[in-house]
């Protein structure tokens, strides 16, 4: 219907656009697909240079390497606690402080909102951080990667405004109805934020999910580090091997083929849920809006 | 009723938090033995102290990461080494690992070192981080530690090796020597070579003829395939044949930056001349180690400078993708000047470093004082006598249990260069390793001297800046003309000073 109603130089736009926004897919899937093809393909021709968006001496060897390592499967483990235990926690915290804070008949809610705010501005730094979460008995700890950021302030604010503009009205006439506060935060509130929570849920699980540096700093245990640092690694050795001859060996410097499918083993995960998280956060707003 | 209601329930998520919150907690800090109070961890009763009367002192220890997985049930800390370790020396060791990217590795360090929550003992190779602590004084100096509880120590290194971690007549450090001293090597496809009537390359000249007969044979082989886009070390094979191929060399008793000998000119001229011929791969200058490496194995590419380490994969790749095919490493050609040689690394290796906020100084020396002996290096190194490896003819034969120890992380200790020779036989890499080795002879300058700092904050500068002005005059893209505006630039940056430091440092004068 739509085409009809359009003239010349609007369908030459469209046509351009597409072409181009197609051209724009194809770089960034090809370095993905050159990646998976890799994953597939046998040792000499990736060193040959062969592969590029077709596997070549087709075989799975390179994943069962990847799905057998204890390394890979403890640190995707430790991924998956963190990030969904991370998020969980985060998002609740954030939701309670944030209709607190929203809430004007709480009192020093400035005061509190300004401690807040203050440490958006101004961070300890590295060596005080890492001395608390050592005296807290952190270290070596998957909570040293949940605690330290359980609140963000920038999170807590965006919230926070999504509550302010609730009306005050509602909760009135709910505490009227004779709900209580948590009743009307978990009943009220919360299913008329869906699209805020959806949105700062996914920014925590991103979040996470990659945690790198403080996994670094606060893990020394190999058995707690989580995929990223082992991904790192993974993608690091072949390099070591310069310095470190005794690294050295036919059977277990990482080939190619297990640098790619490490890389895809831990990518893939992420990229199934993702499309069940997004209908659920579409879900989340149609209910949002159809309660507002 | 209401009140009360909401009361029990906020209580039950309250308590729901918590003791999902202390369940997590609890398992997650099991293995946390040697960690939590770090300092006065003498005093912390461990696994080890159940056993012997004596408590043993427990000595943190902060490695390289070289490690590969451990099996099931056994981990860094956990394993039939280490507790044979342990055994031995009486000392309850713990070992953390740094991590392997560079840059999280140094944050880590400082963060450590500036907390006070160090280690007892840090072993590590980088020069540059041994040179900050010192100048920090963040170490224990050793000298009067080597003397009381390192006897056996100081006969492990040369007075010349010593040198190279000492300050102010103050040692350091305690280092190890490395039997891999030797990295580059010609290497070049012998059937290609043979096919176009090439027989011995001795010298320069028939180093030049032999290029043009792979190229008159097949235009589409380049005969010389280089790397340039990480430096000029692809180039060493003939750049050895004016010069050594590294940076500073002693040289009439003097340290001389090689980039400035007259001989360097005639390298630029001739690899100039190479690279116009088309006998230098085109593509050079925008090619990494790995599509170097893809040249290789496809069959594009007849020679190169390549470590000897690279070499096995390159062979096994090109033997299935070119079958006929044969890559050796060649004797280099010698220069008209009689110039020959690639680089020599270090034998000495490795920093055992001793934190000044380390109240173990003196049992970490006597923890080293045991490991230097040779029964336990031959722990580290093959495991145990009997279970991993045997003795034939004096010689160490690995049994088949060897392949499921972990223990490259424990190579971060002592080693003698026999052993690493022995390891390096046993994994069938010795014949390339020695290929290489009998070319290697030029150390650089800067190895032999402890860190110095002017060195250290300019001479990246200067490696960039010979690289520019090489390459650029190797391409093309200058005149060879242009060399005497590098030596101006040099001395801008402060070239002068770096040379006399290191001649100050080496040479004492």
């Amino acid at each position: 219907m739509n085409t009809k109603l359009q003239s010349k130089g609007e369908t030459v736009f469209s046509v351009t656009n597409y072409i181009l926004l197609l051209l724009v897919i194809l770089i960034c899937l090809i370095p993905v697909v050159n990646l998976v093809a890799k994953s597939f393909s046998d040792e000499a021709s990736i060193l040959a240079g062969d592969v590029f968006l077709w596997p070549i001496n087709f075989n799975v060897d390179a994943y069962e390497v990847v799905l057998n390592s204890k390394r890979f499967l403890v640190s995707f483990q430790n991924s998956v606690i963190i990030t969904v235990l991370g998020t969980i926690l985060n998002v609740l915290l954030t939701i309670f402080t944030g209709y607190a804070l929203s809430r004007s008949r709480l009192r020093g809610a400035k005061a509190i909102m300004m401690l807040y705010v203050f440490t958006m501005l101004f961070s300890a730094g590295i060596i005080p951080t890492y001395l608390i979460v050592k005296e807290l008995g952190l270290l070596n700890s998957l909570w040293a990667l949940i605690l330290p950021s359980l609140v963000s302030p920038f999170n807590m604010i965006i919230v926070r405004l999504y509550f302010f503009g609730i009306p005050d009205s509602l909760e009135e006439s709910a505490k009227m109805d004779g709900a209580g506060n948590l009743r009307i935060l978990f009943q009220i509130m919360i299913p008329l934020a869906y699209p805020v929570i959806a949105t700062i849920a996914l920014f925590c699980a991103v979040e996470y999910w990659n945690s790198y540096f403080d996994a670094l700093m606060y893990i020394n245990d190999s058995g707690r580090l989580p995929l990223q640092v082992f991904l790192r690694e993974m993608l690091m050795s072949v390099s070591d091997a310069t310095s470190n001859i005794d690294m050295l060996s036919s059977a277990d410097v990482p080939q190619e083929a297990i640098r790619g499918a490490t890389v895809v083993a831990a990518t893939l995960p992420i990229v199934i849920v993702y499309p069940f998280l997004q209908r659920f956060f579409v879900k989340g707003m149609v209910l949002g809006a159809v309660k507002g | 009723m209401g009140m009360n209601k909401k009361t029990k329930k906020m209580g039950i998520v309250l308590l729901l938090l918590m003791l999902t919150a202390s369940a997590l907690a609890a398992c997650g800090n099991t293995k946390n033995a040697g960690n939590g109070k770090g300092a006065d961890a003498s005093a912390a009763p461990t696994t080890a102290a159940t056993k012997a009367p004596k408590e043993k002192v427990t000595l943190r220890i902060l490695g390289e990461n070289n490690m590969e997985e451990f099996p099931a049930g056994s981990d860094v800390n956990n394993n039939v080494i280490i507790n044979e370790l342990r055994e031995r020396t009486g000392f309850d060791i713990q070992w953390e690992l740094m991590p392997k990217d560079p840059e999280v590795a140094r944050q880590k360090l400082n963060v450590l070192m500036a907390s006070g929550d160090t280690p007892d003992l840090i072993i590590l190779s980088n020069k540059g981080i041994f040179g900050n602590f010192v100048q920090q004084g963040l170490l224990t100096p050793l000298n009067d530690l080597l003397e009381s509880d390192g006897p056996d120590i100081k006969s492990t290194l040369t007075e010349e090796q010593w040198k190279s971690a000492t300050f102010e007549d103050q040692i350091y450090a305690v280092r190890t020597v490395n039997f891999s001293s030797a990295v580059n090597g010609l290497l070049a496809r012998k059937d290609l070579l043979a096919a176009a009537g090439v027989g011995e390359i001795k010298t320069q000249e028939e180093f030049y003829q032999a290029l043009k007969a792979l190229k008159a044979k097949d235009p589409s082989i380049i005969p010389y395939a280089a790397n340039l886009a990480q430096g000029l070390s692809s180039l060493d094979a003939i750049a050895s044949m004016f010069y050594p191929p590294v940076d500073y060399v002693q040289q009439d008793g003097k340290v001389v930056y090689t980039p400035l000998l007259p001989a360097a000119k005639e390298f630029l001229a001739f690899a100039n001349k190479l690279y116009a011929e088309g006998l230098i791969d085109q593509e050079a200058i925008v090619s990494k180690s790995e599509n170097l490496k893809e040249k290789l194995v496809s069959g594009q590419a007849a020679m190169s400078t390549v470590g000897w380490y690279e070499e096995p994969s390159i062979s096994k790749a090109l033997a299935e993708k070119k079958p006929g095919a044969e890559m050796v490493f060649m004797a280099p050609p010698v220069g008209d000047n009689g110039a020959a040689g690639f680089s020599r690394n270090s034998t000495t290796a490795k920093y055992f470093m001793i934190p000044k906020a380390s109240k173990h100084a003196q049992e970490v020396m006597q923890f080293l004082n045991k490991v230097t002996n040779d029964e336990i290096i031959n722990l580290i190194s093959f495991g145990l006598e009997g279970t991993h490896y045997e003795l034939k003819d004096s010689k160490l034969v690995a049994l088949p249990e060897q392949e499921n120890i972990r223990y490259r992380v424990y190579y971060n200790m002592f080693d003698t260069i026999e052993l690493g020779l022995q390891r390096l036989e046993q994994k069938g890499f010795a014949p390339y390793f020695e290929a290489v080795n009998k070319t290697a002879k030029h150390e650089n300058v800067v190895n032999l001297v402890p860190p110095v700092e002017l060195v250290d904050k300019t001479n990246q500068e200067l490696i960039d800046l010979r690289n520019e002005y090489f390459l650029k005059m190797i391409t093309g893209a200058l005149p060879l003309s242009a060399y005497d505006e590098y030596v101006t630039k040099f001395k801008k940056l402060g070239g002068e000073a770096v040379i006399e430091a290191l001649n100050t440092a080496y040479n004492g004068n």
